[in-house]
């Protein structure tokens, strides 16, 4: 009869005839050995979830009623290549706009959406401020918040969203804007507070 | 015959008594349980409960009212508590009182032409169970966004909540000229923060 195995970490050990064969007891110590490397590494990586702060520092156009995807030009963090849990890099420059699930994960991403109205609104106005995901313009692909500014408003105005997304490895999110009202602009997002996109891991959808 | 070791009380055999085949038996079985009770905090953490519901059709107009979302698509979960087709999310019952964090995007549709400043306000509401009466409790949770004329609205609310035992919906209260609808592709999401402790 060969060995068993437990259920859990399936460490072999012996059983019946084979209780007198040495070998056996080398296996099921090897598999102990193995089973606590795992552990070990397990408790070293297990809260090293990867996250990613993206910015539009430089101006950026933005058209009235266009939903404008945002192309971020400054990374604060992206620290996926550095988790043990992603291992691979949320942004990368030649794909600006985009912020691509190294593995499948489920994420919490708060998008701001910011313009610079350069003319006073009048109502009726918004900025919108949208996640997207894989490039989708419209439900429901898309979370989005809107914000009326009130009439008269110029300047700085700001919006933003929070989101969740349960992601496929290779899928991307994406920050747009849109605005409307009666400037007729183009405006340019805001420099003081710039558009931005904050992610981060919050669990895996299969646990190693 | 087996001795146990110091510590974590590991049997192994004794040298008297080494062909006991029971004993590897109960080695290897004990450790492979304290590894499972050790792992299982760590995997926990990895797979936190957590859930997206969204919907796939239009709700019903609503003109002067409330209009609750339905999650017809289960996106993600792994709580067990989100049902497709339902209006809340259920707490697994044994799961202690927790912190969570639920949040909920909205697609409002206009049935007619938009009315600016016509009322829009979404609620989520938990309605969570007193630990040690069992009485529940529903808190609401509110963010007013008035109709912009421009094209359909986006309504967010956001709650950070204890909660045990609890059920979480989220509905859209309307007051104004023109009807509207929570539209397809709006979400209900939550993820677990941690114990009350």
């Amino acid at each position: 009869m060969g060995m068993r195995l437990t259920p859990f970490q399936r460490i072999r050990y012996p059983w019946a005839s084979d209780v007198v064969n040495p070998a056996d007891v080398q296996s099921m110590g090897s598999d102990i050995d193995q089973a606590f490397v795992q552990t070990a590494n397990l408790a070293a990586d297990f809260s090293r979830f990867s996250s990613v702060i993206a910015r539009r520092a430089a101006v950026q156009s933005v058209t009235k009623a266009t939903l404008t995807t945002i192309t971020f030009d400054t990374i604060f963090t992206d620290n996926g290549p550095n988790s043990p849990l992603s291992n691979g890099a949320w942004w990368n420059a030649s794909a600006p706009t985009r912020l691509t699930a190294p593995v499948a994960c489920v994420v919490l991403a708060n998008g701001v959406g910011s313009i610079n109205a350069t003319s006073p609104f009048s109502t009726p106005a918004t900025l919108q401020v949208t996640v997207a995901l894989n490039g989708a313009s419209a439900a429901p692909g898309v979370q989005s918040s809107k914000y009326q500014p009130l009439p008269a408003q110029q300047g700085q105005v700001w919006n933003q969203v929070l989101s969740m997304w349960r992601l496929s490895a290779g899928d991307f999110l994406e920050l747009k804007e849109l605005w409307t009202g009666s400037p007729a602009g183009p405006f340019n997002t805001n420099t003081v507070i710039p558009p931005s996109i904050s992610l981060m891991m919050v669990a895996l959808p299969s646990v190693p | 015959m087996t001795g146990t070791t110091t510590t974590q009380g590991y049997p192994y055999p004794l040298t008297s008594d080494f062909l006991d085949v029971q004993d590897t038996f109960r080695l290897a079985t004990a450790i492979d349980t304290d590894l499972r009770a050790g792992q299982a905090p760590l995997r926990a953490f990895l797979g936190r409960p957590s859930f997206i519901g969204r919907s796939t059709s239009a709700g019903s107009n609503v003109t002067n009212g409330t209009a609750y979302l339905t999650n017809d698509a289960v996106e993600w979960d792994n709580t067990g508590g989100l049902t497709a087709g339902a209006i809340s999310w259920i707490q697994p019952n044994a799961q202690g009182p927790s912190w969570w964090l639920f949040g909920a995007d909205l697609l409002v549709a206009e049935a007619a032409t938009p009315t600016v400043n016509d009322m829009i306000i979404a609620e989520l509401t938990t309605s969570s169970a007193d630990p040690v009466t069992g009485v529940y409790t529903d808190t609401v949770f509110w963010q007013r966004n008035d109709d912009s004329n421009t094209s359909g609205e986006a309504l967010n609310v956001y709650a950070m909540a204890s909660v045990y035992r609890s059920s979480v919906n989220v509905s859209m209260r309307v007051a104004g000229a023109t009807a509207k609808n929570i539209a397809s592709g709006s979400r209900l999401w939550g993820m677990y923060l941690g114990p009350v402790i």
